[in-house]
């Protein structure tokens, strides 16, 4: 009642506003909130420090570098020293790297263009001259721009690369998340069961020995044996390489990586149950007469499954950013093979790599976040505390 | 009986009982053996049947590295045409390679040349990660920039870091040697993570009485890290150490695969999987070989980085 009368009299406008106030206030000081929201600032604050040391770095490669010096010469023969300058200088200026007259950019500066063209707010970047170079033909409209993959034939946006690529390198890291966690899960609890007993010696020995196949070796042969169309694996038909048409041909670097990534989180799993098997609740809950199954599965694991929770994001995007491996090997036109395409050419592809430094940097810092969200609502118990 | 006593020799008491002189030394001697920590983990060490193969294989690996290249036949190391591409026998027991070199002498030869940069490597990043971990976990007022410095490289996966930064070295430096620049690459942020550890056991140890007491009564900050927590961490350092090693060994091997580490005609582990690999359906024994030798490291250093830590565990004492 005193929610609709205040005083004897009714609420008036001034009450209304100031509740208002009051509830934004309420969210402001909301310790989680201004929680997220410093961590917010201190990663886009990290990201562009990053971004800095990168841009920074990549001038430390000669000029040399970015522009073939066979055409140099050629043009030197045929327009003289001072046209093959002029030429050279025209290069160095679609990279970033001098002025239009010619003289040489500082540091600082290609830092803050770079900026520039990745802030998300609207703009115009000339990316088409006349024959001559001396007007604009085209210009990029867009909120983001990380310039042109010159590794990739047809010089396509890198924007538009991202997008495009993205999403077969999320459609087989959702899967193997998935599938890792529905293997290793029970892997785990049945190790920790009996700590000590038989199924935890084999899985200790499974789980070392995994540790010890190098994955490109192991890659390698899976690739070659599962692409076989006879054999033990002859019922899938699975194919030594990814073809978009043919959706049994995911199945081999699937499987691969699950395979490599079950120790992992198995361990863990068995660590954080084995450590909580000593508790009051456990105890409490056997002298109740539970099952032992049941005690496992529906009370030791939700538990133990806190901290591993914290990770599900970074494993996520983990699959992602390091399957450099499995798009090399299985050709799969994902974002993975981008840097190595990127770096191993014979000119660099200075503008695909810092971009990709950016993505996976801000993908992570994404991920560390939402792993601390998902960390709340996992455990009631824990609160994060904005000091 | 008491006839039998002559009365003369119990006429003076004393000579009866001999007086024993007091002997300091003596007297502090224990007769239990005394506790050492380090006797304690060696015997718990020992039991370990992950230890014992650990040790075998370290052994036979060692033996391996000094004995099979002074059996290497003449230019068992240099290309010769004549011989390229032969498949494991008698004579070649790994085989050869594309360009005719015996796999066998070329996996140990580049076993110890992996293992001579993984040891530098990681010992480079375990030395600066426990200085800067001790200050930073010892002078709480480095924590915000730490921090923030701790986030900027974790962030980053590890292998594009280390990718660019030897892509970068290569272009920008050419005349560094490419065992330099692998060096470089791999220590620049390897220690960041030891760092961080060693901060969270500092922090933990700073605050037992021991080093309260030595705070106030003013010992200097440099004399409180090297005498009362360096030691209390050697056990950590040694099993992080071990558990790096692997961890370095395939970086290695990935950025020859990618084309940033050592070059082809260099004889390492890396290098030769990398030459190897692009045969492998027709000529797998070029990609077994290293292959095999490399997964007897991991797999050597894994356990005995397991067994290490167990054994060296303090709650597993006493």
């Amino acid at each position: 009642m005193d929610e609709v009368i205040k005083n004897g009299n009714r609420i008036t406008f001034k009450d209304k506003v100031l509740r208002v106030f009051k509830s934004i206030s309420k969210a402001i000081h909301n310790p989680t909130f201004v929680y997220i929201l410093r961590r917010i600032v201190s990663s886009l604050f990290t990201l562009f420090l990053l971004t800095a040391i990168v841009t920074a770095l990549m001038r430390f490669l000669p000029d040399i570098k970015f522009y073939p010096i066979k055409d140099y010469n050629m043009l030197r023969g045929k327009l003289g020293p001072e046209g093959a300058d002029r030429w050279r200088d025209l290069q160095l200026y679609l990279v970033g790297r001098r002025h239009r007259d010619g003289s040489q950019v500082s540091v600082l500066e290609s830092i803050l263009t770079y900026f520039y063209w990745i802030l998300p707010i609207p703009k115009a970047v000339p990316i088409k001259w006349n024959t001559s170079y001396t007007q604009v033909k085209e210009y990029y409209q867009a909120f983001c721009y990380f310039g042109q993959a010159k590794s990739i034939s047809g010089t396509p946006y890198i924007t538009d690369l991202f997008v495009e690529k993205m999403g077969i390198s999320f459609k087989i890291s959702i899967w193997t998340t998935v599938l890792c966690y529905v293997f290793a899960i029970p892997l785990g609890v049945f190790m920790a069961k009996k700590p000590g007993g038989w199924f935890d010696k084999i899985g200790n020995v499974f789980i070392v020995l995994n540790y010890a196949i190098p994955a490109l070796v192991f890659y390698l042969l899976m690739c070659s044996w599962m692409g076989k169309s006879d054999g033990f694996w002859g019922w899938g038909q699975f194919g030594s390489f990814y073809v978009k048409e043919k959706w049994q041909s995911i199945i081999p670097p699937i499987f691969c990586v699950v395979f490599l990534s079950i120790p992992g989180v198995a361990i863990w799993i068995r660590r954080f149950m084995v450590d909580e098997l000593s508790s009051d609740y456990v105890k409490f809950a056997r002298a109740k007469g539970l099952s032992e199954n049941r005690i496992m599965f529906t009370h030791v694991l939700r538990n133990a499954c806190v901290p591993l929770v914290r990770n599900l994001p970074a494993t996520f995007i983990g699959a992602i950013v390091g399957s450099y491996y499995i798009e090399y090997i299985w050709s799969i036109p994902g974002t993975g093979r981008l840097l190595t395409g990127a770096l191993s050419g014979s000119t660099p592809d200075i503008q695909l790599v810092q971009s990709l430094t950016f993505l996976y940097a801000a993908l992570s810092m994404i991920s560390f976040l939402l792993g601390d969200i998902v960390t709340v609502f996992a455990d009631p118990r824990i609160k994060i505390l904005s000091d | 009986m008491a006839k039998d006593i002559q009365p003369e020799a119990i006429q003076n008491e004393n000579d009866l009982f001999v007086r024993v002189p007091i002997n300091e030394t003596e007297s502090e001697h224990l007769a239990a053996e005394p506790y050492s920590y380090w006797k304690s983990v060696f015997r718990v060490f020992i039991k370990k049947p992950s230890a014992i193969i650990a040790i075998v294989c370290m052994f036979l690996m060692i033996v391996g590295i000094i004995v099979v290249p002074i059996c290497a036949y003449e230019g068992a190391y240099e290309s010769n045409i004549a011989i390229a591409n032969l498949a494991p026998s008698g004579e070649h027991f790994f085989g050869t390679d594309l360009a005719g070199r015996d796999l066998f002498f070329c996996c140990f030869k580049g076993l110890s040349k992996s293992l001579f940069l993984a040891f530098i490597t990681s010992i480079i990043n375990v030395i600066i990660g426990t200085v800067v971990g001790l200050a930073w976990g010892y002078f709480r007022k480095l924590d915000p920039i730490m921090i923030e410095i701790y986030n900027l490289f974790s962030n980053i996966p590890s292998l594009l870091l280390y990718m660019l930064l030897s892509f970068v070295f290569t272009n920008a430096f050419p005349s560094m040697t490419p065992e330099l620049r692998l060096i470089f690459a791999l220590c620049s942020i390897g220690w960041i993570g030891v760092a961080l550890f060693i901060r969270n056991q500092t922090i933990i140890i700073t605050n037992r009485d021991y080093n309260v007491a030595s705070i106030t009564l003013g010992t200097p900050a440099r004399r409180i890290m090297m005498k009362n927590l360096l030691p209390y961490l050697l056990a950590v350092i040694i099993t992080e150490l071990s558990l790096m090693l692997p961890g370095m060994i395939s970086s290695e091997v990935t950025m020859s695969f990618f084309g940033v580490g050592l070059p082809v005609e260099t004889i390492s582990i890396g290098a030769i999987l990398d030459a190897g690999y692009r045969y492998f359906t027709s000529k797998p024994w070029q990609l077994l070989a290293p292959a095999g030798t490399l997964a007897f490291i991991i797999f050597t250093f894994y356990l005995l980085g397991l067994a290490l830590s167990d054994a060296l565990d303090p709650k597993k004492h006493r």
